[in-house]
């Protein structure tokens, strides 16, 4: 009992270096000798971890703030808007974009965000150079103060102004791509360009954006009064083909936001004669903004529930795999425990030697996994990437670096892994602690 | 033999437990994936009532006073005109079979709008999708008539402003009527019951989209009224069989020339191909996530499988050496093998077909037919995830058995 006691003050004492260092050396050898069982666990387990990643990367870029879209965490989203006949109880509405009025009465008029802008829903455009090149675009129809909540890079001029958009001048920004195939250069400032055959100024050149930044989207932007897009509406002047993103000053201010929304709806109803627009819990942040659909109300507990369910499906099949491995890894080493046993061994220390050599194995196969996962980005952007918002546009699903190596991610892949460890290593730890020792000697 | 094998499997019951556990989990969820795609397989065979091939909506635009060819003060009639003028044009052009307009009417479209067709005491359900059209329009997608009407004989039909058409199971479910009986008879329309329209043909089921079924996909055409022809109607036209090639760049090419009527302009071109993978990208997406997901447990099956069933073949030298010696063949101690995984497998199943009814009865897997368990689909669903299991599991098995079938008895048993 002494020897016992002893012994464990003596392993826990040098824990910190020797021990762990013996540990990682032992289980780098176990690895070694059995290949095949070490392949075979290192796979799965790299497998797990890479789904794991490209469904956090996937959400990650859709989510964390990125060029230019680099508000997203204090930005309210309107996607869409419903309308009914007043009191009706039945779930018969129409639903879509709202129209300017509605944007302008309901959202612009907001004090205490710090901008709120008005988008079209966006469209193709037909842009040509007079007797010179022609090509179809992606197009937006918006305000002076989208370039205010969105932060483009421009390489050449400026955004359009307040003036410029109020009486609808016919200015445009258009991306370093467009300019470069209609003149050859992205010295563009000052040219003018035909946008469905009318004639338009460019005022400003910016970088690429990729269609992964769903908001603010385009290959040309234009003030939405240059077109008739703003005429276009119907059911009381309520429904439309606009949208609206609400730049806060902080997170906190999302409630309060909400709240005069609110008033603001009521106002506007107050002037129907029949009918009543209603939001179906929007303004969204942005985690509700990507899983919302039109015309229906938001399942985001839904969604929280559904990737909860996939991601624990994808650890616990890998980890009881792991776990019968490291099970019968440990009989073969039965007596290699009862001696360690017999010689004082505590049950805290086996516990902690399983979970290290464990550890190694998951850590190797994260790191694999992660690579995996950067790989499926690339290779599969496509279908991670595009949804039935995005396929129809032109432009490219580009990743930028900053998106993919953040240090979160990095952090998530860590506690997955460790998640894992723990999962697969507790069973056998357990065991091993618990085994007799004349047992295990005898090999039984 | 049998019997020495029930007692070996009972005697590691331990490790087999392991095994059983992940079997049973696995067969669960990749039921469950099964069954996804039965239900999508099965719905996206199902026949559409529309042919989308050949087929492309020309966008239309108009020019604003920002325009130097822009013509001004123009009265809602010249609107309409200019627009029916471009129709006329496009359905003149050698290489177009046919060319209408519609409201909300062109397949895999997201806008809809709706309709109630009432006949005496029968009403449509609430989500009746209401197609307004220029007759054209069924020939641009092939509609067609229980009857054996051609798209040709309906587009006849709806030169009439008071017929309209509608898929043959507006009443099927709730008042188990097929509309074919109703033909030639007298309606009520979106809720008019001032004046009464001719159901001129019942229609072959038009689905609302690949993924959704036909019996729930309701929909009725009518006319266009004069007053809609306009620019925010849907242009679509269908092209001769072997006009595919460049037909874009080719319209596209010519729109100025020949297609710019007034002040109305062609802005766009896209082929009903791409529109459809964009209305269907989410479904798509779903598809491809379940199929990465059954592939990562197929996987995880098999390696799980190799990696036990390798370890016994260690442990079990002595004894694989003995029955060699004592006449078993390659072929018998394989099959031993095999055997023990697929009754492990057995086993596990006993219980996921239990949870899998229990999942089903609680309506949180895929709808089909308006249910979610059906008795040929439940068997179907269940026999499919269990031979794919029991697949990887004769590859997972394979590996270690050849390793087992090569033992030499002489030098294996020599330890002993």
């Amino acid at each position: 009992m002494m020897n016992d006691f002893f012994f464990g003050i003596k392993e826990f004492g040098s824990m910190n270096t020797n021990m762990i260092k013996l540990y990682f050396k032992q289980a780098f050898y176990q690895l070694r000798e059995n290949r095949l069982i070490s392949l075979v666990s290192i796979i799965g387990t790299a497998l797990a971890i890479c789904m794991i990643m490209v469904i956090v990367l996937v959400l990650e870029v859709r989510i964390t703030d990125c060029v230019p879209e680099v508000n997203r965490s204090r930005s309210l989203y309107m996607k869409a808007m419903s309308i009914h006949q007043k009191g009706d109880t039945s779930d018969r509405s129409s639903n879509g974009c709202m129209s300017l009025t509605v944007a302008k009465e309901c959202f612009k008029a907001l004090t205490v965000p710090e901008a709120v802008t008005i988008v079209s829903t966006g469209g193709r455009m037909r842009i040509s150079v007079p007797a010179g090149k022609m090509m179809t675009v992606d197009n937006l129809e918006t305000d002076d103060t989208f370039w205010k909540v969105f932060s483009f890079d421009f390489i050449a001029g400026k955004p359009f102004t307040a003036a410029d958009s109020e009486s609808g001048l016919p200015k445009v920004v258009i991306s370093a791509s467009v300019a470069r195939n209609l003149f050859g250069t992205v010295e563009a400032v000052g040219r003018t360009v035909q946008l469905n055959l009318a004639d338009y100024t460019v005022v400003g050149v910016v970088k690429d954006v990729s269609k992964l930044a769903v908001s603010s989207y385009a290959q040309i932007w234009i003030p939405f009064h240059s077109t008739e897009i703003a005429g276009k509406c119907w059911y009381d002047n309520a429904m439309g083909t606009f949208r609206v993103v609400i730049l806060a000053h902080s997170e906190k201010d999302f409630p309060a936001i909400r709240e005069e929304a609110e008033r603001l709806r009521q106002k506007f109803n107050d002037g129907l004669q029949d009918s009543e627009i209603f939001y179906r819990g929007q303004p969204d942040d942005r985690f509700s903004f990507i899983f919302r659909h039109w015309g229906r109300e938001l399942q985001a507990k839904e969604a929280y529930l559904h990737y909860l369910l996939v991601i624990v499906i994808l650890l616990l099949v890998p980890a009881i795999n792991l776990s019968s491995m490291t099970l019968s890894r440990m009989r073969k080493r039965m007596s290699e425990i009862g001696v360690r046993k017999a010689f004082g061994a505590t049950a805290n220390v086996l516990l902690r030697q399983v979970f290290y050599e464990n550890l190694l194995l998951t850590l190797i196969a994260g790191a694999v996994g992660m690579l995996f996962s950067y790989a499926c980005t690339f290779l599969l952007n496509d279908f991670l990437f595009s949804n039935s918002e995005n396929r129809t546009q032109i432009g490219e699903t580009s990743l930028s670096a900053d998106m993919l190596f953040s240090p979160w991610i990095f952090l998530a892949a860590f506690i997955f892994c460790l998640l894992l460890n723990l999962l697969s290593a507790c069973i056998p730890a357990w065991r091993a602690s618990r085994m007799n020792i004349t047992d295990a000697l005898n090999q039984r | 033999m049998n019997k020495k094998l029930f007692t070996q499997i009972k005697n590691e019951w331990r490790s087999n437990l392991w095994l059983v556990t992940e079997l049973l989990l696995v067969s669960v969820v990749l039921w469950y994936i099964v069954d996804y795609m039965y239900v999508q397989t099965s719905i996206y065979n199902e026949p559409r009532g529309f042919d989308i091939s050949h087929c492309y909506l020309v966008q239309m635009g108009r020019l604003t006073d920002k325009s130097p060819d822009f013509i001004p003060n123009q009265t809602d009639e010249e609107k309409r005109q200019d627009v029916k003028e471009l129709l006329s044009r496009l359905q003149h052009r050698p290489d177009i079979e046919a060319a209408g307009l519609g409201q909300n009417s062109y397949p895999y479209n997201g806008s809809n709008s709706g309709a109630s067709v009432v006949y005496d005491t029968l009403r449509s359900p609430g989500w009746t999708i209401r197609r307004l059209v220029s007759p054209d329009f069924v020939r641009v997608f092939r509609y067609r008539g229980t009857r054996g009407e051609t798209p040709e004989q309906l587009a006849e039909m709806l030169k009439h402003p008071k017929n309209f058409l509608a898929s043959d199971n507006l009443y099927k479910r709730r008042y188990g009527c097929d509309l074919t009986s109703l033909v030639d008879k007298q309606f009520y329309l979106f809720g008019d019951t001032t004046s009464t329209y001719n159901l001129a043909a019942s229609l072959q089921i038009v689905r609302y989209g690949d993924y959704f079924e036909a019996w729930n996909s309701y929909c009725m055409v009518a006319p266009m009224p004069e007053g809609w022809y306009d620019l925010g109607a849907e242009l679509c036209v269908r092209v001769k069989e072997d006009q595919d090639r460049d037909f874009i760049a080719r319209l596209k090419a010519d729109s100025e020339k020949l297609y710019r009527v007034g002040n109305v302009f062609i802005a766009d071109v896209r082929s009903f191909t791409d529109i459809r993978r964009n209305f269907q990208q989410s479904q798509t997406n779903a598809w491809n996530s379940y199929l990465f997901g059954m592939g990562f447990l197929l996987l995880n099956i098999f390696l799980g499988l190799l990696g036990t069933f390798w370890f016994r073949t260690q442990q079990r030298r002595g004894e694989i050496a003995l029955m060699k010696s004592l006449g078993g063949t390659d072929h018998s101690i394989f099959v031993r093998q095999l055997a023990e995984g697929l009754i492990l497998l057995a086993v596990a199943t006993i219980p996921a077909i239990f949870i899998d009814w229990n999942l089903a009865n609680a309506e949180l897997n895929a709808w089909m037919d308006g249910s979610t368990f059906g008795w040929i689909r439940f068997v179907n669903t269940v026999l499919i995830s269990f031979v794919l299991i029991a697949l990887m599991i004769v590859v997972g098995i394979w590996i270690p058995a050849r390793k087992a079938m090569k033992v030499q008895p002489a030098e294996a048993l020599h330890d002993e």
